[in-house]
């Protein structure tokens, strides 16, 4: 009798001990398969929440290159300068301030091609779409034949504090009012704005220019090759800026 | 076994030992692991933009053009990097398959500490993305050694939990404890 109570109290007892075993069991297979279910909802849905980085059914701008950057007056023969920039940042914003107008008057003359390349991603290190929608704005200005001076423009209206971002008030009325697009040109700019035509082409370029392995901005190339920002910053501030620029710029060419 | 009280302290004390710097061990990679994913998780585009800032596909390729492989790679990698962060730190705070995640922890380590040294060797000044942020920035370069001397002590941690798997406190040792009852009692 005693014997046969014993047996049955132990088997329950290792019965019990099996069932704490399997629901811990349960319980670090369960928190591993979450994980992997997290993971790999992660990997399903992340793609498709960011935003395509194709050119889609967008306005691809006038001036567009193959290349997803942008040409104004393409001169053959003459050395290729790459700038790469974005609109928020401050040591574009500087580059611009000082030397836009050089590199700008050296393609009109056709002495270079200037070749625009636009970045968004300090969106990503600022956590805002400023960039973005700066890029969209001149991008959009490229339709109304007006690129140069709009992206000057933007960075003259650069705010002091890097992160402030523009407002689409600066972006759709102030700026293009300094630019002089008026009348049915300021119509087609806003539309083209508010409707952020141009968002995939941007996206495209600034994927385009990751893609070339440029990381950080400004950068501007001369036939591929590095021109140190700190070189620019040699010229001085006078009515030679261009002439000298070129000099600099036709240095760079032959490494 | 037991024949020489003095030769069996020394073995019972490194078996009390043990699983307590297991534990040490785990929390600090785990807990640093699950923290570096957390600060990274909720911006993958600038995760991805900081492992891009690397260009490890110009040891190979030795050009700034990043090839269309390696491109996708440095999507998946930042995309992937803070989710597997958390899970391995996750794993290894709560100590489920402890061995594995200590293992998977150590090589993420070993990829880090190449990754650095490969920036540092070539001159490129980023910094390391490590919790978050990432891109180019200048003077990093002073912070290389101490950010591979942090990620070689993280290792040591990983490497001895592979070594160690069995520590306090873990999801492990009690499963290991109740399957052990189970199979005494046959």
């Amino acid at each position: 009798m005693a014997n046969a109570r014993q047996r049955m109290y132990e088997r329950r007892q290792a019965e019990l001990k099996r069932k704490k075993a399997v629901r811990l069991g349960l319980i670090a297979g369960g928190i591993a398969v979450a994980l992997a279910a997290v993971l790999v909802v992660v990997l399903v849905v992340v793609p498709t929440l960011t935003p395509p980085e194709t050119d889609g059914d967008g306005v691809t701008p006038p001036h567009a290159t193959a290349e997803y950057a942008i040409v104004i007056k393409d001169t053959a023969d003459v050395p290729v300068v790459d700038l790469f920039f974005d609109y928020q940042c401050p040591g574009c914003g500087q580059l611009e301030r000082s030397y836009g107008e050089a590199f700008a008057s050296l393609s009109q003359t056709g002495a270079i091609k200037l070749v625009y390349h636009p970045f968004k991603f300090l969106d990503n290190n600022l956590q805002n779409d400023s960039s973005t929608r700066a890029s969209v704005a001149a991008a959009c200005a490229d339709t109304v034949g007006a690129y140069e001076a709009f992206h000057n423009a933007i960075f003259q209206a650069q705010p002091a504090k890097e992160g402030d971002g523009y407002t689409d008030e600066t972006l759709r009325v102030t700026i293009p009012g300094q630019v002089g697009i008026t009348g049915d040109n300021l119509t087609a700019f806003q539309t083209c704005y508010d409707e952020q035509q141009t968002l995939a082409w941007v996206n495209a370029a600034s994927e385009a220019g990751s893609k070339a392995g440029v990381t950080s901005t400004p950068t501007v190339k001369v036939n591929g090759n590095d021109l140190p920002t700190s070189e620019v910053y040699q010229i001085a501030m006078d009515d030679n800026r261009p002439a000298n620029l070129l000099a600099l710029i036709k240095s760079k060419t032959g490494v | 076994m037991s024949e020489t009280g003095t030769a069996v302290q020394p073995r019972l004390e490194a078996a009390q030992v043990c699983p307590w710097i297991t534990l040490a061990a785990r929390l600090i990679l785990g807990g640093v692991l699950a923290v570096a994913g957390a600060m990274k998780v909720g911006n993958i585009p600038l995760s991805i933009q900081a492992v891009q800032a690397y260009k490890l596909h110009a040891i190979f390729t030795g050009s700034d053009a990043v090839p269309d492989a390696f491109w996708a790679f440095t999507k998946f990698a930042g995309t992937v990097l803070p989710f597997a962060e958390i899970a391995i730190g996750l794993l290894l705070v709560a100590g489920i398959f402890t061995r594995w995640a200590a293992l998977a922890g150590s090589l993420l380590m070993v990829a880090f500490i190449f990754a650095i040294a490969s920036v540092w060797a070539r001159g490129i000044s980023i910094d390391c993305g490590c919790f978050g942020n990432g891109g180019e920035k200048e003077g990093a370069v002073g912070e290389y050694p101490w950010e591979i001397l942090r990620d070689v002590g993280l290792l040591v941690c990983g490497a001895w939990a592979v070594w160690r798997p069995k520590g306090k406190f873990s999801v492990d040792s009690r499963l290991r404890a109740a399957v052990t009852v189970i199979d005494e009692d046959g």
